[in-house]
This record gives C-alpha cells, sequence and structure tokens, in this order.
C-alpha cells in the first residue's frame, strides 16, 4: 500500500512538471516566432540605421534615403557598381559623440537584393588594411572605416573626424546595428 | 421689333463681327508669335575659352614635388610665368576644385585646401578683381566644404566660396553629352577659369583627374554621363578649355575612390602639376595612380581629338625643394 502510494505521489509530480515544461517550450517558441516575425517585419519595411541610442550616440544629419535612381547623388559614379550588384535603396546619416573633441561618424546602410550583393560590395570596398574586428562577427575594418554584412544589408561606417577613441565609436554604433538587425 | 439698327441687316452684323474676330485673332497671334520670337533670339549664354591664348598639345606642364603644398603650386607657377602670365589685372577668376566629398583633407577625396588657397592668392597678387572657388558637390555642399577645409582656406586667401547651397544655375545650351544639363553661371561669367582636380581612384571611370572634375560644374542629371563615362568625359575635355589645368596630388587616394575614407588608402605623393596642355596633365594624374594614361578610354580619345598628348613625360618635373 504504502508503495503503490509513492507511485501515486510520483506520478502527481510528473504530471504537473509535464505541463510546466510544454508551457515553457510553447513560450519559447512563441518569443522566438516573434523575434522572427520582427526580423521579417524589418526586412519588408527597408534597410536601417543604427540607433543612435543604443550606440550612447547622437544624430547630427536627418536620415537621407536614395533609391536606385538618386544613389549617384551620394556615391556618384560608384553607384553604377552597386546597381550591378543588386543595389534596392540606402539610408545615410551623420552621428556624433559629444567632445571635446567631438567625434563624428558617417553611416549609410546599403540593402542589396541578395546577401551575394552585399557580401560582394562588401569585398570590394574593403580597405586595403582592414581587419576582422574582435567583438563583432563579420565586422572588417581598419580604424577609419568599417563594414558589416547582415543577410541583404550592408553597414559602411566612416569615420569623419582625426580621434583617438574614432574606433570604439565605429564599432558602437555597428554593434547596434547588428543588434537592430537580429 | 428688330433688336439690330435700322439699316442694318442680320448679314451685316454677322459680316462684321467676323472682321472683328479676326482682326483680334491676327492681332493675338502676332503679339504671341513676336514674344516667342524675341524668347528664341535671346541667345543661350557661350562657354567662352579661357586660355590665354590657344596652346598647341604638349604645351608646358611642370610637376613640383615637397611637403608644402603651398610652396609646389608657387614654384611650379614661377616656372610657367607666373600667375600675371594668365591672368590680367581686373579680371574674374573661378577655380574648379573637387569638394564634392564630405570628407577630412587627410581622406583625399577632395582637393588640399592649401593648394586652393596658394592659388587664390596668386590669382589675387596677379590683380584679379574677384576670386571665386565654386564646385557642385555630391555629398552636403556646406559639409562638403567645411570637412574638406577649403571654404576655410579659400575665404581666408581672400575668395569668395560658392557652394551648392549658393550657386545660380543656367541652360547654356550646350552640345553633345551635356545637351540639357544646367551649368554653373559664374563659371560662364568668369574671365578666367582654373580646373583644381585631386587625384585619386574612380570606382567605375578608374580615375577621376581633369576631365571628371568638369562634371562638377553641372546640376541635377549629371549621372547620365556616367553611362558612356570615355566618351562623356572626353567630350567635357573639347567642350571646357581652361586657362590652367592644376593636378594635386598632394595626397592620392589609391583605391576606394571616389568616396574614400579609409586613411590607409591614401599615398602622400606631395605633388603638383601645372599646365596649359590638360590631357598632358591628365596622363600625369594618371601615373601618379599607377595607371598607364592610354589605357584610360577617356585620355585615349582626347588624344585622338587633338585635344592634347597623353605622353606623361611632357610634364617636367622640377625636382623637390
Amino acid at each position: 500500500m504504502r508503495g503503490r502510494f509513492r507511485l501515486g505521489h510520483a506520478a502527481l509530480l510528473v504530471v504537473p512538471a509535464l505541463a510546466v515544461a510544454l508551457t515553457l517550450s510553447h513560450g519559447r517558441r512563441t518569443r522566438e516566432d516573434e523575434r522572427a516575425t520582427l526580423a521579417a517585419l524589418r526586412a519588408l519595411a527597408g534597410p536601417a540605421l543604427p540607433s543612435a541610442e543604443a550606440a550612447s550616440a547622437t544624430r547630427s544629419s536627418p536620415p537621407a534615403r536614395y533609391d536606385r535612381e538618386r544613389l549617384y547623388e551620394l556615391i556618384d559614379g560608384a553607384a553604377e557598381t552597386y546597381l550591378a550588384r543588386g543595389f534596392e535603396a540606402c539610408l545615410a546619416a551623420t552621428y556624433a559623440y559629444p567632445g571635446p573633441p567631438e567625434i563624428e561618424v558617417s553611416a549609410e546602410v546599403h540593402r542589396f537584393a541578395s546577401e551575394e550583393g552585399a557580401r560582394a560590395t562588401l569585398e570590394a570596398e574593403r580597405p586595403q588594411a582592414a581587419v576582422p574586428l574582435p567583438g563583432l562577427a563579420g565586422a572588417q575594418g581598419d580604424g577609419s572605416v568599417l563594414l558589416l554584412a547582415r543577410g541583404r544589408d550592408l553597414l559602411k561606417l566612416t569615420l569623419l573626424s582625426l580621434h583617438p577613441r574614432g574606433r570604439e565609436a565605429l564599432l558602437a554604433l555597428a554593434a547596434a546595428w547588428a543588434e537592430g538587425t537580429r | 421689333m428688330s433688336p439690330l439698327p435700322p439699316g442694318l441687316s442680320r448679314r451685316e452684323v454677322l459680316r462684321r463681327l467676323s472682321s472683328a474676330a479676326l482682326a483680334l485673332a491676327g492681332v493675338g497671334t502676332g503679339a504671341v508669335a513676336f514674344s516667342e520670337r524675341r524668347l528664341a533670339a535671346a541667345p543661350a549664354p557661350a562657354v567662352r575659352d579661357w586660355r590665354a591664348r590657344p596652346e598647341a598639345p604638349g604645351a608646358p606642364s611642370v610637376v613640383a614635388r615637397g611637403p608644402d603644398p603651398a610652396d609646389n603650386v608657387r614654384r611650379a607657377l614661377l616656372s610657367l610665368g607666373g600667375m600675371a602670365r594668365f591672368v590680367r589685372p581686373g579680371e574674374t577668376v573661378l577655380l574648379k576644385p573637387n569638394v564634392g566629398w564630405d570628407r577630412l583633407p587627410e581622406q583625399g577625396a577632395n582637393t588640399d585646401p592649401r593648394v586652393v588657397a596658394e592659388l587664390v592668392r596668386q590669382a589675387r597678387a596677379a590683380g584679379a578683381r574677384r576670386v571665386l572657388v565654386a564646385d557642385l558637390s555630391c555629398n552636403d555642399p556646406q559639409r562638403c566644404f567645411a570637412r574638406s577645409g577649403v571654404r576655410a582656406a579659400a575665404e581666408a586667401a581672400g575668395a569668395s566660396v560658392l557652394d551648392g547651397s549658393a550657386l545660380e544655375l543656367v541652360d547654356a545650351a550646350l552640345p553633345g553629352v551635356a545637351r540639357g544639363l544646367l551649368v554653373m553661371k559664374p563659371l560662364l561669367e568668369a574671365d578666367r577659369v582654373i580646373n583644381l582636380p585631386v587625384v585619386k581612384h574612380h570606382g567605375l571611370s578608374r580615375a577621376t583627374l581633369g576631365m571628371k572634375n568638369w562634371m562638377g560644374v553641372f546640376g541635377g542629371g549629371r549621372n547620365r554621363l556616367h553611362q558612356d563615362i570615355d566618351r562623356s568625359l572626353a567630350e567635357l575635355c573639347a567642350l571646357f578649355r581652361p586657362t590652367l589645368t592644376v593636378v594635386d596630388a598632394t595626397r592620392v587616394l589609391m583605391r576606394n575612390g571616389p568616396q574614400g575614407g579609409s586613411l590607409a588608402d591614401v599615398k602622400a605623393v606631395e605633388a603638383v602639376a601645372i599646365g596649359l596642355d590638360p590631357v598632358a596633365c591628365e596622363s600625369w594624374g594618371a601615373v601618379q595612380l599607377g595607371l598607364d594614361p592610354r589605357a584610360l578610354g577617356f585620355i585615349a580619345a582626347a588624344e585622338k581629338a587633338g585635344l592634347g598628348t597623353a605622353e606623361a613625360g611632357r610634364v617636367k618635373e622640377l625636382g623637390p625643394t
């Protein structure tokens, strides 16, 4: 009798434990679904600039949008090579970190029709002295320029100030952008 | 009771009304035609030949090297006879540098401000009444002129700086590839024009030098010139005949042009070439990028058109200071 009672108690414990496990599992799948949904919505919305707040910076210029017709206004004849790689749209803005002296960074996010287009542009525009940057998978830079591709999007950051902490500013913006693309 | 005056038939009224209508139509048509004739007859601003005197291909061109860009400009000009040989007192001189990009001088994407400033000083010393520095930038014009250092340097030397926010554009009825493009008005009104490109790599044309620099005188729509870039640049070389071509190779952006950004992509060549043969100067600039001038379609086309020589060796080295 006592043995059957222990078996029954065990069953009473297993059933609720199973129920809790199933509920948690469902919740995690739901959160993952939401994250995937958000990522898909962001992808549909077009390229997005790094969050100034997330990077602890301020925007020193309003975002400017360039499509296939207007890309020349941003990068002149180099637009031809972008178009050939499937360029679709670009958002650009300038960010600032307070000084003195102030650090300014130019940011461009280019969206291509395919990941291959973004990757090919990264490789073509990688500065001669660029190396993989620690702490940010896929980032390539040389201290004054940083390039990072995520999916169909290519982030290009250019330091507009000669500052010993400029590299940190580039990494902070790139990290904020990468987080926003997850 | 008839509403018509006595003795006046309906037919007569209609006849008189028709005559009046025809007369009015005739006057109106004449007025319109006359007005349009006057508009059509108003001549479009012409592009002048700004050369001090027409020069044959292979005309003198020199290059000065050294760590001080302003000194390089002075020495090169002196060896050509001095600015007074090219600028007369009272004239308006327009300098056309490359200030296309929101970049620091160290990034080599724009003409060096020290080169611009020295040319301003030289033109003023030669008696120019007014010296203008103008360009229609690709990026935000005020940022470009500020971050490049050109505005501060040129204004300190006594020039009036005109960026895209202050430049009036006009229809100059240009021929060929430039047909339909608006051009900066001060260019057409200047007595002397000095083309002042920076030497750098270009992702499409492989090099951007003096011929490409002319694209910065046009307003919107100039991007179509990229479609047939070699022919376009050679035509611009034929269209715009500057007083002098000054090729700035103080810092040369060797890759990832025209925008640049990486300091590691910039090479300190520390040289300035000045000449009367724009094709020779162009060729010299191409050599600084490690390129064969005649392998660049626009240079080959310009030479073939008799606009100058692609022989870079014709640019005489003055040697270091």
